[in-house]
């Protein structure tokens, strides 16, 4: 009997333990994707199949993150982003369009400033060994211990713990986002000259000041119970080119999975959008409430967005 | 009597004869009738008769024969020999049509515009009805694919 209740304990503690390393490696893949100096290619393989491919140099100095990203396919984007500022070119005919952004969370810096978020809807999982843009890596499955979002499949770089895959897959075990690296090179120079776009003197730059509403907004909603582990991360108000009115964009994450919550006046002369679909790799759901269009996007399961969605409340 | 009134109709009489023959008339129930069909007879012989325009005859032969020559369902053929479409037949069902569709359109915006009530949904939405916009705002917030980060959240407000 004792011997049995030690084979279980030694079982146990291992099982936690593997857990933990496992939760660790997670740990270390953010920090080494904020604290590494790296470049290479990165392909996402689209709804419809289509690769495409942009390339990229993230550098670590002295504690500040450079980030460059260009559009390998396509029209050359380019995307300069020092710490959490971002700077998007757009390639428009004649004319360079800049934008800025603030906050991306980009492949590989995936993650949640506090990993241990992850633990409470997640479960853990070691996926075996795999060889990923001539590197050796190990495949960490995180599956969702609900039904309110998809599985998360990451591989890290052996060595280094950088993530050089992503696979998110739905409940029906189809591809939804496929992100990885093809090559990739760490860096040991932290010269950081090529951190600005390549001026092209033929084309006209413009800034956009998009016609976010800066002033604060009454919130007249209210979510009675948000779906498991999600609370909200970010907001935004802007009025919407043929939309006489403010549209409300709230965004919900668990860490991993966000969904966008849009709420806007419905005009007079305009039937509301209601009902489900799907774009891409996301699933939208919509709904009419006392004369506002609320409508739910995210790539994840579509009970996720009703629910939420369902739980909304107009304070009027 | 006729004599009295051949007279007073063909004014023959005058001054006193007239108003003499006039009171002999009145008093004569029969002859004023009598009377008055001569005078009606007169007036259309002379042309005077107003309520008739003497022309009416001629116009109305002449409408019927430039009326064209119907002969199946709407369908006829006009006596210049050119085909034509009786459309006033048709503009009446579509202009009907029309009117009901306006209504039910009016009939179900009432419906979601004024409803306190939450809207059921468990219809299907048509993914061309997203708008873009709001499709590359989720992307510019939430994307982790750096190719996405390029192609959204631009929306030019130049």
């Amino acid at each position: 009997m004792i011997k049995f209740l030690f084979l279980l304990f030694v079982s146990f503690s291992g099982m936690t333990a593997s857990e933990s390393d496992l939760w660790e490696k997670i740990n270390r893949a953010s920090l080494a994707s904020q604290n590494l100096s790296y470049s290479g290619i990165l392909n996402s393989v689209d709804e419809n199949q289509d690769i495409h491919s942009t390339r990229m140099i993230h550098v670590n100095h002295k504690n500040e993150e450079f980030l460059k990203i260009e559009k390998i396919d396509g029209a050359p984007n380019l995307l300069l982003m020092h710490q959490t500022d971002a700077f998007l070119y757009y390639n428009n005919n004649d004319n360079i369009l800049i934008q800025r952004n603030k906050n991306a969370r980009l492949f590989p810096n995936i993650f949640p400033a506090n990993v241990e978020r992850l633990k409470e809807n997640y479960s853990i999982f070691n996926g075996g060994a795999f060889r990923v843009a001539n590197r050796q890596s190990t495949m960490i499955v995180l599956n969702p211990k609900d039904q309110y979002r998809f599985n998360y499949h990451l591989w890290l770089d052996n060595e280094t713990y950088l993530p050089l895959k992503l696979m998110v897959i739905d409940n029906n075990q189809k591809t939804i986002e496929n992100i990885s690296f093809t090559n990739l090179e760490f860096l040991s120079n932290y010269d950081v000259s090529w951190f600005s776009p390549t001026v092209d003197p033929q084309k006209k730059y413009i800034i956009n000041e998009e016609n976010k509403i800066s002033q604060s907004v009454r919130k007249f909603w209210s979510v009675e119970q948000l779906p498991q582990g999600f609370e909200e991360v970010s907001y935004n108000a802007k009025r919407y080119s043929g939309l006489n009115a403010i549209a409300h964009q709230i965004v919900y994450s668990d860490g991993l999975s966000y969904i966008s919550v849009f709420i806007h006046p419905v005009p007079k002369n305009q039937k509301p959008q209601t009902g489900s679909t799907q774009k891409g790799s996301n699933n939208i759901h919509a709904k009419y409430k006392q004369g506002y269009q609320i409508m739910a996007v995210g790539a994840v399961p579509m009970n996720t967005l009703s629910i939420l969605i369902d739980n909304v409340n107009l304070i009027k | 009597m006729s004599e009295i009134i051949s007279s007073i109709i063909d004014n023959e009489l005058k001054g006193k004869d007239f108003d003499v023959s006039l009171n002999e008339l009145a008093k004569n129930s029969n002859a004023l009738s009598k009377y008055r069909t001569y005078l009606m007879i007169s007036d259309v012989i002379n042309n005077e008769y107003l309520d008739v325009d003497p022309m009416l005859t001629s116009k109305i032969m002449s409408k019927i024969n430039n009326e064209p020559t119907q002969f199946y369902n709407g369908f006829f053929r006009s006596n210049q020999s050119s085909v034509s479409f009786d459309y006033k037949k048709y503009v009446f069902v579509f202009a009907l049509g029309l009117l009901i569709a306006f209504i039910l359109s009016l009939a179900t915006n009432f419906h979601f515009n004024s409803s306190s009530n939450n809207y059921s949904v468990n219809e299907i939405l048509a993914s061309d009805d997203i708008s873009l916009e709001i499709i590359e705002d989720h992307f510019s917030i939430t994307t982790r694919n750096p190719n996405y980060y390029l192609e959204a959240g631009y929306h030019s407000n130049i």
